[in-house]
């Protein structure tokens, strides 16, 4: 860092980082080492440089990443740091210099004027990061209603999901405590992030690679007996598709369970094949 | 029979239930245990007809010894009969559950034998999920009018919401439809829910309470709350000729009377060809959405029944919802200043809700709100802009400030959708159910009679000769309320 100090701080610079939460937190810590303003935080895969901008890369440094939560926390409290954390998971591309805009700010100030600041939504600089804030939140939610499980024949259950945001880290304390009997794996298709719970802790990975193995036997009946019973529940003089689409946004359907049927092209999933549930059958 | 063939019947039969919400309990997580509660709930899925599903809804059995003329399972229907046995419901609940496609069990019933042995059932199923299964999801139980106290109690001890049907917003229309159910026999159980809630909340408050300064035990054996998350109930609107004004004063006494976390509507759809009931009447479907509007007015927005509605006008408007309606015609409190307007008077904005209305006293303590940060707190600007003023400058864009027009710019038509019963197929004409005979016919008008009777003991709820006229012409011929207060023994 030492050397990088040296250089003459450059004027219109992008910062790159390695698109998790550390990186930009790393990336706000060397903006204050190397007095730069830098015009646009970014992930590697999502780098668009402007015309004459120049682009730094920035290395991950979980020890810097720290300082920088460390003093969110003491400059403007656990939910401004909440807030951040969340914002910092979302796709948005301005994410990034929302957060840094806001660090700035908070900075700039003694504690106790920025208590409570980011609850004010019609903050400049605040609100944009509330905003994104409750746009991870939503779709957070959204994963909680709609995430659908399988159960694998060595005894895992397994979702897969296509969320705007990479929730999958704030769902594992969720589902960790509600189905602390199992183990299970819930992997974002989009974002290629699997949360993995072992029975007792849970653990993020990044990988493209899913494996299964075959499902277990009363998957394909239980499918059958919950779609049945969506089927059952329609009444047809209310039907009003406009509703259930402003519920269930269209995009999420393909992974769940009653409606990837109804998609359009229908090649999500292959059906599994039908079988009865036993009567009195333990499932 | 195979488990899903079951499902599918029972699931059909209990469709028309209307109470699939898992909300009014925060309950975390356990080792050991399956599930927790969320206090807002939480829909898993929605059907073709955008309702949610966030419960297992079922009946433990469609076979019943009653025959209520609206409803599908009545005993002179000729439906496939079915039922679960608790330990098949159990196990699906939980398969269910573990899946993620719902927030735990609806668990209703048909009257199999008697209410006793229909709610013994019942008990037996929920006491598989709590214990054998260690389930700490939400469960939402029906009490079947009749039942004994003592089953009631274990079935509370068990659930997290319990629910008794109204059926009917009145008791004229409940005798007419159901002859064999009674209002004593549907409120006992309503009445006894609230207290043994009350008397469980006490008791549980004084076991916390340290008496001595010493270091106290919190105590081993802990048992199971009696309907933390409250009760509720439900009723079918349209199917006879009751107001909105009866309604809503019915809701009203409940809330306040028995202390209920909701009350449900249910627009009738025709699932009979009972001669006592209207067949060629459109679905009510706009009429329980402004309902709907209303009970919230009540629930969250502070307002009172005689402020939504009188009895001279005793139907909500179609074309504005109730909030609108009362900002209009009561234009002599607007606009209001949002940057020092209390709580309770941003609430009757059109427009800003009890969200919105928070946001911006939060964010009025240090920005000075003007119409770009009213539109980036969130709130419906183009609606409230007609009844606000921001730093003394009023923000309704050149619309003349009178009823007529506020009421133009307000109009909101219910979004049917571009499908089925409410897209606008149906005409106007066609959805009255008062001006077409089979109802008039059916239910009479001329009951007026014997209305003071009813009228002048219900009154007794309110305060002032004013409110007490109201009740007596709100609850009319009807006796609901009347019911909600006396204190009549149940026939046995």
């Amino acid at each position: 860092m030492s050397a990088d100090a040296m250089l003459e701080p450059l004027g219109n610079v992008a910062y790159v980082h390695d698109g998790t939460t550390e990186g930009l937190l790393s990336a706000i810590f060397q903006a204050y080492a190397l007095h730069e303003q830098p015009e646009d935080f970014s992930s590697k895969a999502g780098l668009q440089p402007r015309l004459g901008q120049s682009v730094r890369y920035i290395e991950t440094d979980a020890a810097l990443a720290s300082r920088v939560k460390a003093v969110i926390v003491r400059k403007a409290g656990r939910d401004a740091w909440d807030a951040v954390l969340h914002a910092s998971l979302s796709d948005d591309p301005s994410a990034g210099v929302a957060v840094y805009r806001f660090v700035r700010h908070v900075m700039a100030r003694p504690a106790a004027a920025n208590a409570g600041l980011i609850r004010n939504m019609a903050h400049p600089i605040a609100g944009p990061v509330a905003r994104l804030n409750r746009s991870v939140m939503n779709e957070r939610h959204l994963m909680l209603q709609f995430l659908r499980f399988e159960h694998f024949e060595n005894g895992i259950w397994f979702a897969k999901c296509n969320p705007k945001a990479n929730v999958v880290p704030l769902l594992m304390g969720w589902f960790a405590g509600r189905f602390n009997t199992e183990r299970f794996v819930i992997y974002d298709e989009v974002h290629q992030v699997a949360g993995i719970y072992d029975g007792a802790n849970w653990y993020i990975a990044q990988t493209d690679e899913v494996h299964l193995p075959q499902h277990s036997d009363e998957e394909a009946a239980m499918q059958a007996a919950w779609k049945g019973f969506y089927d059952a529940m329609t009444i047809s003089a209310r039907y009003h598709p406009e509703l259930r689409r402003q519920f269930i946004p269209k995009r999420l359907w393909r992974n769940i369970a009653e409606l990837h049927d109804e998609v359009a092209d229908g090649n999500a999933k292959s059906a599994l094949p039908a079988v009865a549930i036993p009567s009195g059958r333990r499932l | 029979m195979d488990v899903q063939e079951k499902l599918e019947i029972l699931a059909d039969a209990a469709k028309y239930d209307v109470a699939c919400t898992s909300s009014g309990l925060q309950r975390g997580s356990k080792a050991g245990y399956v599930g927790n509660a969320l206090g807002a709930g939480c829909c898993h899925s929605f059907t073709p007809d955008g309702r949610c599903i966030s419960l297992l809804k079922v009946l433990m059995t469609n076979v019943c010894v009653y025959d209520c003329a609206y409803c599908v399972n009545r005993c002179s229907n000729e439906v496939p009969r079915a039922a679960f046995t608790p330990e098949e419901l159990a196990d699906l609940t939980m398969a269910f559950y573990r899946r993620n496609y719902i927030e735990g069990l609806f668990l209703s019933s048909g009257v199999i034998g008697s209410p006793d042995h229909t709610t013994e059932l019942m008990i037996r199923t929920l006491q598989l999920l709590r214990d054998h299964h260690r389930f700490r999801g939400y469960i939402h139980a029906k009490a079947v009018p009749g039942t004994s106290p003592e089953l009631i109690d274990r079935l509370g001890h068990l659930a997290d919401r319990m629910s008794v049907n109204l059926e009917l917003p009145s008791q004229t229309s409940l005798s007419l439809l159901c002859p064999q159910k009674t209002k004593q026999r549907i409120i006992a159980p309503m009445r006894q829910i609230r207290d043994n809630m009350a008397q469980d909340r006490e008791s549980r408050g004084i076991s916390r309470r340290s008496a001595t300064y010493l270091p106290s035990t919190r105590p081993k054996e802990r048992g199971r709350a009696f309907a933390p998350a409250g009760q509720s109930t439900q009723m079918i609107i349209g199917a006879t000729p009751e107001t909105d004004f009866q309604i809503l004063n019915l809701s009203q006494a409940l809330y306040k009377t028995l202390q209920l976390k909701r009350v449900f509507f249910s627009a009738y759809l025709p699932v009979s060809s009972d001669e006592r009931l209207p067949q060629n009447v459109g679905v009510q479907l706009n009429r329980e959405h402004r309902l709907y509007q209303a009970d919230w007015l009540l629930r969250y927005y502070k307002f009172d029944v005689s402020e939504i509605i009188s009895a001279s006008a005793p139907n909500l408007e179609m074309d504005v919802d109730p909030k609108a309606a009362w900002a209009v015609n009561h234009l002599d409190l607007f606009p209001v200043e949002v940057n020092t307007a209390p709580l309770e008077v941003l609430l009757r904005v059109p427009g800003i809700g009890p969200r919105g209305a928070r946001l911006i006293l939060r964010a009025r303590r240090t920005t000075c709100l003007r119409e770009g940060e009213l539109r980036k707190l969130g709130i419906a600007f183009k609606r409230a802009r007609y009844f606000i003023t921001c730093n003394g400058k009023y923000q309704g864009n050149g619309v003349e400030f009178c009823p007529d027009a506020l009421r133009a710019q307000l109009a909101s038509p219910i979004e049917g959708g571009r499908h089925g019963a409410r897209s606008g197929k149906v005409l106007p004409g066609q959805l009255s159910l008062f001006g077409s005979e089979v109802g008039r016919a059916a239910i009479g008008a001329g009951d007026k009679a014997t209305m003071p009777a009813g009228g002048a003991i219900g009154a007794r709820q309110l305060q002032g000769p004013a409110a007490a006229e109201v009740a007596a012409v709100a609850d009319g011929v009807f006796g609901w309320q009347h019911a909600l207060q006396g204190r009549q023994k149940v026939p046995a």
